[in-house]
């Protein structure tokens, strides 16, 4: 079942927005809460080396440039998703100068002794054949339907974030549909 | 390629159809008609749940950042990674640091004013104590006139051009002296050139090279008390040399005039006296324009019309 998404602030976001930009404590206590676990998962299925790291750095910028920002919720959402995607990019740019092979911490956790042996398994197997259905998916389609799927942005605010007018992200998240239903219909993954 | 050039992977792609069939799955609607992206969607939320980052350390990195931006108002240095590129990235002071244009206008002004309004004071403190340079003093005297002030002029301090210079005791070593009606200086010592127009009642001058005073009265040791034309009364000259008085009265005790050429003179006891003819002590050239009258209103010693010379 698909997991239910941080309940969001709605009509508390503007007073909880004017607290944090006071520098109130609690409130960016909830803004985090309402959008940190989404893109940390987002990050997590992008095979980046340390999602909380990168995390800790987006709410970082989001704290300092908050005093510039203008807008409800959702486009918070997608202004904190923009910042972290960012830092990902560049990420990426300074790795492929000079790679360094870092192990991650789905990598780490397979690794490490777990409490119930059949339970790792069946996750292990999930987590094997999500990661070889997104292989097959070009990085552009791969983006778009993990910001859908798990960031839960609409396509207007993914065309934001990743640059794209709408029709291009709609066609991209077409195309990564497609490409995932010939992959599973092919037989080639069990699941 | 198809007959209108639409690549056959995406013949039968309809996104906006593709965008509802998604939007229904994640609402959880629909599960019937895709059932395998259903079961994908579920597979990839279990693999990558929506937990929570190491909350704690973020919102205490957080809390640091927030109470550095409420102390300064803004971070000191910017980062250089583009993550938030419509935000430029030069680095910029607190808030509280910043200033107005007006506020950079008006410290530059004072800046350049400072010293002007400091130049104008020292100038002024050391103009009324007359301590300026001549030519700057005169400047800044006139510079005080038009604004109403009366600062000296530097003219005070030098003997040059005294109008009605009275009662200098013991000058001494005044270089150019050009009084127009110098009287009753006494002890006068080492005057080079005296041009005194009505010299009255000067007392032991020594030394006196060019005395051309028009008047001069009892002037002692002028060497050269030249075109006095009403010298009266010197007393006690010594070594004048050359004296051209036009009407010197009452010399006494003129000694060693060499070229005395006084018209009019009454020479008394006149010793050295250039136009003498009698009581010629040392005088040397006498030149005489009348020889009658010497000894009581005479001019028998070269003084045309003087008086009163008993010593010479």
């Amino acid at each position: 079942m698909h997991e239910p998404l941080p309940e969001p602030l709605r009509e508390q976001f503007p007073r909880v927005l004017a607290a944090a930009c006071a520098g109130g404590e609690w409130a960016w206590r909830e803004l985090y809460d309402a959008v940190a676990p989404q893109l940390t998962r987002y990050l997590r299925a992008r095979g980046v080396p340390e999602p909380d790291d990168v995390v800790g750095e987006t709410f970082v910028k989001v704290v300092r440039y908050v005093e510039g920002f203008e807008g409800d919720e959702a486009a918070f959402r997608t202004w904190v998703f923009t910042i972290g995607r960012n830092l990902v990019v560049d990420d990426l740019r300074k790795r492929s100068r000079r790679p360094v092979h870092v192990a991650t911490d789905e990598q780490l956790v397979k690794g490490a002794p777990h409490g119930n042996a059949e339970d790792e398994a069946m996750r292990d197997l999930t987590t094997a054949h999500v990661e070889d259905v997104l292989a097959h998916l070009s990085v552009d389609q791969r983006d778009v339907l993990l910001l859908r799927i798990l960031g839960g942005l609409t396509i207007g605010e993914i065309s934001l974030v990743v640059g794209k007018n709408e029709g291009a992200v709609k066609m991209l998240q077409a195309r990564g549909l497609a490409a995932i239903r010939k992959r599973i219909s092919a037989g080639t993954v069990t699941l | 390629m198809s007959p209108f050039d639409v690549p056959p992977n995406e013949m039968g792609i309809d996104p906006e159809i593709a965008n509802d069939e998604l939007e229904a799955l994640l609402a959880g609607h629909g599960r019937d008609k895709n059932l395998d992206l259903a079961r994908f969607v579920d597979d990839l939320s279990t693999a990558f749940p929506a937990r929570a980052p190491a909350s704690a350390e973020h919102l205490a990195a957080i809390a640091d950042e927030a109470q550095l931006l409420a102390d300064k108002g803004d971070p000191v240095a910017r980062p250089p990674s583009n993550a938030v590129a419509p935000i430029p990235r030069a680095s910029r002071l607190p808030k509280r640091w910043r200033h107005t244009m007006e506020d950079r206008k008006a410290r530059i002004l004072i800046k350049i004013a400072a010293p002007v309004v400091a130049l104008f004071a020292v100038l002024g403190i050391m103009g009324s104590a007359g301590a300026l340079p001549r030519a700057l003093q005169h400047l800044t005297s006139n510079a005080a006139g038009v604004v109403g002030l009366n600062l000296p002029t530097g003219d005070e301090g030098n003997d040059a051009t005294d109008t009605s210079d009275q009662g200098d005791q013991n000058d001494r070593g005044g270089s150019s002296s050009t009084g127009t009606s110098d009287q009753g200086d006494q002890n006068d010592q080492g005057d080079s050139t005296s041009s005194d127009s009505t010299d009255q009642g000067d007392q032991n001058d020594q030394g006196d090279s060019t005395s051309t005073g028009s008047s001069d009265q009892g002037d002692q040791g002028f060497s050269t008390g030249s075109s006095d034309p009403t010298d009266q009364g010197d007393q006690n000259d010594q070594g004048g040399s050359s004296s051209t008085g036009s009407s010197d009265q009452a010399d006494q005790n003129d000694q060693g005039d060499s070229t005395g050429t006084s018209n009019g003179g009454s020479p008394e006891n006149d010793q050295g006296g250039g136009g003498a003819t009698q009581d010629n002590q040392g005088d040397s050239s006498g030149n005489s324009s009348s020889t009658s009258g010497d000894g009581g209103s005479g001019s028998t010693s070269g003084d045309s019309s003087g008086s009163g010379d008993n010593q010479n």
